[in-house]
């Protein structure tokens, strides 16, 4: 079982990390406020549980509804890029340089335009999700030779048909690539989201933390981000192989 | 009586930044149904771009294609060159694809797709993927993905163009006897004569490019034919003739 003893080493390595992280807070002395020991970081987790839920769930339904409206659109957009060609080389270029749009750093103008309510959150994870997915689909709609649709396309068969048959299941392995780098960084996307300006979620909790010098709770915080990420990565990858049981 | 191909006067070619590329000139042809055709001809002379007409995939320039009567888009099956089949399907799946073409598949559709890939030897490969097959047990689920779908013609681009010489000439004689079975019209495309004298009723010689007919042999010898058969050589022999003489202007 070469999976189980992969993951046993990765335990492994954590703990090792954890126990020496420990060993140097104690032996420096450092104070809880400039490095909480693990320890008190799990305290911190285990004693606000129920309040880290409450944000993780908020930070969550961000990134699902951004994961959502990102995904609709990428896809839409693709598929209008593929089939309509002056669109295809209209938009090819921008989505090409879209991708060193730093996103983070439109985050501001999002609260500014959209208040501090979910919704600024919701675009930044869309924004995040929407250009590798759109890059990612269109690149698998274009990645196979004509030879693939052409034996169809002589049958008669309409195109809407060969959407569905050929190019929808050959440009899915893209489209999973596209939305494993985006899932996770929609999580990132809404949570700086949530930094400039929110009354909820993680991100609204590590900065409320962090100016409390609630160390041990901001890193609470990110124990559950990765987690999270985790989950949408495994969720993510869970769609992957119900769609495409087998290559 | 109505031919299953019909070409009158065919012209077609591309345009190029240096103008009008001709590729076919005034082709004219017909072929019977249930006969087997083969077109030869030097490569890069058409050969692809009259099989990419017949099947409506391409609109001629000048001149008339009709199949059964009709314009060609969707009246014929066409194979073509290179691997085609959808490699996230299984060799079954990639064969009732043909009939899911055409909308809803037929509930003893399955039935018949096993049956038939029992009857061509790739029962124990039903359920293998593209990926797990040899270039030949491939090139014989898209044959029989062709042979599959509701047409009586079939255009077949050197199907078995990429294999070795023994594998080849397995599947010569394999795909003889599924058409022989079936009694459908087939255009094959092949730059290998002796493959065309073995499996045709006629042979078709192509010029260079612009093609232009330069002969036509029918060969009325019984099937299965021996290639050690001093007729298919003498065959062979005159169609290599015709293709060397086509190419001196």
């Amino acid at each position: 079982m070469k999976g189980k003893t992969e993951i046993l080493w990765a335990l492994l390595v954590v703990a090792v990390l954890l126990g020496l992280w420990e060993l140097c807070v104690h032996l420096l002395q450092l104070p809880p406020y400039v490095l909480p020991p693990p320890s008190r970081i799990f305290l911190a987790f285990a004693r606000d549980f129920p309040l880290l839920l409450h944000h993780a769930l908020v930070t969550l339904a961000e990134v699902g509804l951004g994961l959502g409206i990102g995904v609709f659109l990428g896809v839409g957009v693709a598929v209008l890029a593929f089939y309509v060609r002056p669109v295809g080389r209209a938009l090819t270029p921008f989505l090409v340089g879209s991708q060193v749009i730093p996103v983070f750093a439109v985050a501001p103008l999002f609260v500014l335009w959209f208040g501090f309510g979910i919704w600024p959150k919701v675009a930044v994870a869309a924004m995040i999700v929407f250009f590798p997915v759109a890059v990612n689909f269109l690149d698998g709609l274009r990645s196979f030779g004509p030879e693939l649709v052409e034996f169809f396309q002589a049958l008669g068969t309409p195109e809407h048909r060969i959407f569905r048959m050929v190019r929808v299941p050959g440009a899915l392995p893209f489209f999973f690539s596209g939305l494993r780098l985006g899932a996770t960084l929609a999580l990132v996307g809404a949570t700086v989201g949530e930094w400039v300006g929110a009354s909820r979620g993680l991100g609204y909790f590590m900065i409320q933390a962090n100016a409390r010098l609630r160390l041990d709770r901001v890193f609470a915080a990110i124990l559950v981000l990765v987690l999270l990420g985790l989950g949408l990565f495994w969720v993510v990858g869970l769609g992957e192989r119900l769609l495409l049981r087998r290559r | 009586m109505i031919k299953a191909l019909e070409l009158r006067e065919l012209c077609a070619g591309f345009p190029t930044p240096k103008g009008f590329l001709p590729v076919l000139d005034r082709l004219s042809f017909s072929v019977e149904r249930g006969e087997w055709v083969s077109v030869v001809g030097p490569s890069g002379c058409g050969k692809t771009t009259l099989l990419r007409i017949c099947a409506g995939l391409l609109k001629p320039h000048s001149g008339s294609v009709q199949v059964f009567g009709k314009p060609p888009r969707g009246q014929a099956a066409y194979m073509p060159q290179g691997d085609s089949l959808l490699p996230w399907r299984t060799a079954l799946g990639n064969i009732l694809a043909a009939r899911e073409a055409d909308g809803r598949l037929e509930p003893e559709a399955k039935k018949e797709a096993l049956a038939l890939l029992a009857d061509f030897g790739l029962a124990e490969f039903a359920q293998s993927f593209p990926n797990e097959l040899s270039g030949g047990m491939r090139q014989r689920v898209a044959l029989l993905r062709t042979f599959f779908a509701r047409r009586d013609l079939l255009l077949l681009d050197e199907p078995l163009g990429a294999l070795d010489a023994l594998t080849r000439a397995e599947l010569q004689d394999w795909l003889l006897g599924v058409w022989q079975r079936f009694q459908k019209t087939v255009i094959f495309v092949t730059h290998d004569v002796e493959e065309a004298v073995i499996l045709s009723n006629r042979v078709l010689v192509l010029t260079p490019r612009p093609a232009r007919l330069a002969a036509l042999f029918p060969v009325d010898l019984p099937r299965p034919r021996e290639r050690s058969d001093p007729r298919v050589q003498g065959k062979r022999e005159a169609i290599l003739g015709a293709l060397a003489s086509s190419r001196v202007p």
